[in-house]
């Protein structure tokens, strides 16, 4: 395992998975419902997706292909951590993933909860910085 | 069934397997983890290199397929013992499997749980082939440090969290325990003048004094060692009551890097737990 300051947007949510196992069908049951919420009715939410940089169809299109990933693989996915990064995290797919997470913490946790804490620690930088990390070790597409 | 002593390593790893299957997903991670970081750790093992069954590129092929194996026939090696003894267990794999199982005996969770203790009789002590791959020189020619056992946040101790938090910033290790043996020793001087307001309710004073001791004691004589190696800056700064005395210095620390928002939450997320909640890290910020 590389330092935190090395650990590419995948790496570290292959150890937000780690450290809470438990936590994980809760979070996936939300970016699901998220995800087909946008898919359903692109126009009546638009949130703030604007800030990942992403087209709108590139945005919908990336909505629903993690929504029907869950949908497919959802105990894979909750119990392996391999699995939740690449369904959530590679690619363009964790600029989705990361704009929904501080919803569901905010929506599900107490205030300053470890759950909260370890999102600061692996993903407290802007989705900008997510972005061009992302960018200067780009992805390999899914197989 | 025939006796241990009569059995072949992947009799013994079948015999193992199906006595404690929740451990088997947990020691197949570590396993992957081990044959990962040797592949990481590449150009340090192979400087290194003395074994002569294999070379240092077989090893990390072998560490390669290992890898491999687990991530693609991970769901099977857990559910069928045949497939995981004669996977892991037999021709070359063995070695790399059994090199792993002597780092997972090493790592300090649950050192005496009954799977380790059968993992240790069974396969470490029972089979050559494992002595031998001490004895010629594995653990030496391949020297890595262990890799972190990460397991579920709230079961992890707080050791395990210490060590994680050195690996996760290794950077930020000097000028961390140059500020907690600053801290601590000048705590320690308003201790023995009597002039700290001294509010922990968990600790007596007079021990607290004494584990502040320690702490300075430990970190003039392991200074670098501490700075450098995750497990010593975890059992020399965290073990038993002393993790308390420096969490409360860590907070501290905090106070000067307001603006790490990282280092914040991995403080909190760690060791919030073992923090003075009384309100003395306040009255400490003068010292």
């Amino acid at each position: 395992m590389k330092a935190l300051n090395r650990m590419s947007i995948s790496e570290k949510a292959e150890l937000l998975h780690q450290f809470f196992p438990e936590e994980m069908h809760y979070l996936l049951a939300h970016i699901q419902e998220a995800c087909r919420a946008r898919v359903n009715a692109p126009q009546s939410r638009l949130d703030n997706w604007e800030q990942t940089g992403l087209k709108f169809e590139r945005w919908m299109f990336l909505n629903q292909e993690i929504a029907e990933s869950i949908t497919a693989n959802v105990n894979q996915i909750a119990s392996n951590k391999k699995m939740f990064s690449k369904y959530l995290f590679r690619g363009d797919k964790a600029l989705v993933t990361l704009l929904y997470m501080p919803i569901f913490i905010n929506f599900w946790y107490p205030p300053e909860s470890p759950f909260y804490y370890a999102y600061l620690l692996f993903f407290g930088n802007s989705l900008r910085n997510n972005r061009k990390a992302m960018s200067a070790n780009p992805p390999s597409p899914i197989k | 069934m025939k006796p241990l002593k009569n059995m072949t390593l992947p009799e013994k790893a079948a015999f193992i397997h199906p006595l404690f299957p929740d451990e088997i997903p947990p020691l197949l991670e570590y396993l992957h983890e081990v044959a990962t970081s040797v592949k990481e750790m590449a150009d340090i093992i192979r400087a290194t290199w003395n074994r002569h069954d294999l070379t240092a590129d077989q090893w990390f092929s072998l560490c390669e397929h290992t890898a491999d194996t687990i991530e693609h026939r991970k769901a099977e090696l857990i559910s069928d013992a045949s497939a995981f003894a004669f996977t892991l267990f037999q021709g070359e794999t063995a070695k790399l499997s059994l090199y792993g199982i002597g780092l997972y005996l090493d790592t300090r969770r649950h050192p005496n749980s009954p799977f380790k203790v059968i993992l240790r009789t069974v396969l470490h002590r029972a089979s050559p082939d494992f002595q031998a791959s001490l004895d010629d020189g594995t653990q030496n020619s391949t020297t890595i440090k262990p890799p972190l056992l990460i397991t579920a946040l709230k079961r992890m101790t707080t050791l395990e969290k210490a060590e994680l938090f050195h690996h996760l910033f290794p950077t930020e290790m000097e000028p961390l325990v140059a500020f907690i043996l600053r801290t601590a020793e000048k705590q320690y001087e308003n201790a023995q003048k009597g002039t700290i307001p001294y509010t922990r309710p968990d600790i007596p004073f007079d021990q607290w004094r004494w584990l502040l001791g320690r702490v300075i004691q430990n970190i003039e004589q392991h200074y670098h060692e501490i700075t450098r190696d995750r497990e010593i800056f975890a059992f020399r700064l965290f073990k038993n009551l002393m993790a308390n005395v420096v969490v409360d210095i860590l907070f501290l620390y905090l106070e000067t890097r307001k603006e790490d928002t990282k280092l914040r939450a991995a403080l909190i997320l760690f060791f919030v737990d073992l923090k003075d909640h009384s309100g003395k890290p306040e009255s400490n910020s003068n010292v």
